[in-house]
């Protein structure tokens, strides 16, 4: 049966990120060989997800765009408030400790 | 008026085909519209030219890297964009005019005559290399040309127009293309709309029957529907989500040695109308044999660049594949021409077996090696590898007790001490020797005449490329000219050196193992060894193994093996069905040197990712890619007919030798072998 040499994931065909998680696991279990190049897991999970949910990624960032940049902008407002707040506390109990303890 | 988005480039055909009628003239976005780019971010091209400018400059005396070339490239660039600026609403620059201004300083304005060209087309050959074309819309431009639309190209870029338009002619699209505008004409952009009127005037044309598509929000969206131009922006999903793996791919692989390989191989893939339904065979050789192969002939560039060869011969029929390869690699990775010349050279070991003979005679080592095969094992088997006729050499044999049908192998059954000292006493029979001398005469006659036509001699260095695995070719040619006073000294390049054989390794004669040596001990190189047949019959000429030569007039030309009984036919068969495989080997050796240009990786860079590609389809493959891969009939013209013993059998059995059942239902079969590999490497040394 054809195929294609790249897949709808934009993966490697034959070399799926799967294949190579796979591997790279059986490696670190077994230890008895070095390939080189410190293999981590954690990267390679993250390019995993990449290939396989990286569209829904692309439709949350592209197609609601607003909806999340509006909720960024919002955050950073909550954050700035926040650390006016904090601010405020931190002044307030400054002014406190050297009261009392003057 | 709202520009339209579309996030699928079919919905976007589709909403403008609604109205087309409407229209007169559609105009397209060139980058990321029309052309998709195989890498995240553009500048990414200015690497290999940066390299290219450098190496050049290099060769001028003028010591330059290839960073501080990209940061002139860029500071002239900013220059220009600024002055421009002045003058006009966009900040945009001209390529040919900064880049003749970069030359000038690099050079210190003794700019080498042609060299601007040069660097234009070489950027040209780079820039096409990293685009590919719209599937849906290299259809959809066929389709407006027989609605008689008129399609304009407009883009925002520092490349002209005319370097715009080789582009699209590269591509094959320029019979539908009416006109293409860049901004590095007039320095009007469509950023800032000053673009739009001046392509109305140009082209005569109504605002109103116009429809412009493109990527950017502003300058594709917004601007032309504030000049009055109906605009449909394209933000594809697709594309969003390849590219943010590249980019993932690029950003980590700058941390993880193990990605930089796979960054490659990402870069290389064939994408929209490439990336079509193909034999499976053709993506094995495209996305598992390509890269190998890649691999060796970019290491075999940089042996040579550092040791100063300047003639490459490759070698037996592996090696024809090999030179394809290399040629397509060479002009992407040295533009600058500061590659040795290659060419193929038709010899084997069967031709040079004999010629071998001319001034030692028979040596123990090459007796051995005959002898090698697990189905050779007397001296019949000698005098057919040598091609020796046996009848005068007959009473030598008696004279030392032996006949022909005598096991002398080294571990031939049947073998005993007796025999083997018989043998050996033969060996030192001067009588013997020069019988063989006697023989062997002509063929080193013709030999080095064909290595003389060939230019073999012409070189106080050469390097010699074959597949592997002993290096007994190498042997055998250095045996033969051993003679001569002017000979090159003798590189071997194997892609696996198995070097099972103590061949001489000295100053004149050095063999090196590139993808797998064995005295680097590596455990997952070491994995090649175990398909060296499916290396062998995947990389193999079309044509049949050289077996003698002869004189043909002033000239010396290869005699071939014959090709009308059972084993040539069967070896077209399995020709056949390896074709697509070598197809994808073929179709992925540029798109490997472009992907390697690009990324300015060293070979080393790519090694982790390489080990990686070789236990994962080696030794732990599909049953599907077992079966498919596998060889049918190899042709080893070494072997004798002798059946080969069960227990030598056994004892050389590996993964690839069992049936598909087992493959299929056992599910610790692969790891048991893969152990059992190390096992036996650990033995061997």
């Amino acid at each position: 049966m054809n195929t294609k040499t790249t897949n709808k994931h934009y993966d490697i065909q034959g070399l799926e990120m799967v294949r190579v998680i796979r591997l790279i696991t059986l490696w670190k279990i077994l230890r008895i060989d070095d390939i080189g190049g410190k293999p981590r897991l954690r990267d390679l999970l993250q390019l995993a997800v990449h290939h396989y949910a990286g569209r829904f990624a692309a439709i949350v960032t592209v197609k609601h765009e607003k909806r999340w940049l509006r909720s960024l902008v919002l955050i950073r407002e909550y954050r700035a408030r926040a650390s006016r707040f904090a601010g405020r506390v931190k002044q307030r109990s400054l002014s406190l400790f050297r009261r009392n303890y003057k | 008026m709202q520009a339209e988005t579309h996030f699928e480039l079919s919905s976007l055909i589709e909403s403008v085909n609604s109205s087309l009628d409407d229209y007169d003239t559609v105009s397209l976005d060139l980058f990321d519209t029309l052309f998709i780019r195989r890498i995240h971010e553009p500048d990414e091209i200015k690497r290999p030219v940066a390299i290219f400018i450098s190496n050049v400059a290099r060769q001028y005396g003028i010591d330059i890297s290839f960073s501080r070339t990209w940061q002139i490239r860029n500071e002239i660039e900013q220059q220009h964009r600024n002055r421009n600026g002045k003058h006009f609403p966009d900040f945009e620059a001209r390529y040919e005019d900064f880049m003749k201004e970069v030359l000038s300083d690099i050079f210190e304005k003794q700019v080498p005559t042609g060299f601007l060209e040069e660097v234009i087309a070489y950027e040209l050959r780079i820039e096409t290399s990293m685009l590919v074309v719209r599937e849906e819309f290299a259809r959809w431009l066929k389709y407006l040309k027989e609605q008689k639309k008129r399609v304009l190209i407009i883009s925002d870029i520092y490349h002209s127009s005319s370097f715009l338009e080789l582009l699209i002619r590269e591509k094959g699209l320029d019979p539908y293309i009416h006109s293409v505008i860049s901004s590095a004409d007039s320095f009007n952009a469509k950023a800032s709309g000053s673009a739009w009127p001046l392509v109305r005037d140009r082209f005569n044309l109504d605002i109103n029957r116009w429809v412009h598509i493109g990527d950017n929000p502003i300058s594709d969206s917004a601007k032309p529907e504030e000049f009055g131009i109906k605009a449909h922006l394209l933000r594809d999903l697709g594309e969003k989500h390849r590219k943010s793996i590249v980019r993932h791919l690029h950003a980590k692989s700058s941390r993880n040695e193990l990605l930089k390989g796979r960054y490659v191989q990402q870069l290389m893939l064939p994408l929209e109308a490439e990336n079509v339904d193909v034999s499976p065979l053709y993506t094995d050789g495209y996305n598992f044999m390509g890269p190998l192969l890649g691999y060796f002939c970019l290491s075999v560039l940089d042996y040579c660049r550092t040791n100063k060869i300047d003639r490459v011969y490759f070698c037996s029929r592996e090696g024809w594949t090999l030179l394809r390869c290399w040629d397509e690699m060479m002009p992407i990775l040295a533009p600058d021409g500061n590659y040795p010349e290659a060419s193929y050279l038709y010899v084997s070991r069967i031709a040079l077996a004999k010629a071998s003979c001319s001034k030692h005679g028979l040596s123990n080592l090459s007796a051995g090696v005959a002898l090698l095969p697990a189905n050779s094992r007397d001296f019949r088997d000698i005098c057919r590898v040598f091609s020796l006729d046996i009848e005068p050499i007959l009473p030598f044999l008696e004279m030392h007790d032996l006949s022909a049908h005598d096991p002398i192998g080294h571990s031939s059954p049947g073998v005993t001490i007796e025999n083997r000292h018989k043998f050996q006493e033969l060996l030192l029979d001067s009588g013997f020797q020069n019988e063989v001398k006697r023989q062997a005469r002509p063929a080193q006659l013709k030999l080095e005449s064909y290595l003389n036509q060939e230019g073999f001699f012409e070189h106080p260095d050469v390097a010699l490329i074959d597949i592997g695995w002993l290096g007994t070719i190498q042997h055998y040619l250095v045996d033969a000219i051993s003679h001569r006073l002017h000979k090159p000294r003798i590189h071997g390049m194997l892609l696996g050196a198995s070097k099972l054989m103590p061949y001489r390794d000295n100053h004149e004669s050095r063999v090196h193992g590139v993808l797998y040596d064995r005295l680097r001990f590596s455990f997952p190189e070491s994995l090649v060894t175990t398909i060296k047949d499916v290396f062998e019959e995947t990389c193999r000429a079309p044509h049949p193994s050289v077996i003698d030569y002869e004189r043909k007039y002033s000239s010396v030309e290869p005699i071939f093996r014959n090709t009308d009984d059972e084993v040539a036919f069967a070896e077209e068969e399995q020709d056949r069905h390896y074709a697509p495989l070598r197809q994808g080997i073929f179709d992925s050796a540029a798109r490997f040197a472009v992907a390697m240009a690009v990324t300015g990786y060293r070979t080393q860079h790519l090694k982790p990712w390489l080990n990686l590609l070789l236990t994962a389809r080696i030794a732990f493959p599909k049953t599907a890619e077992v079966s498919r891969i596998k060889h049918q009939v190899h042709q080893d013209d070494f072997a004798g007919n002798h059946i080969i013993p069960k227990k030598i059998l056994r004892a050389t059995r590996n993964l690839w030798d069992v049936s598909l059942r087992q493959l299929r239902f056992n599910p610790f079969l692969r790891l048991y072998y893969y152990l059992l590999h190390a096992l036996r490497l650990l033995r061997s040394g």
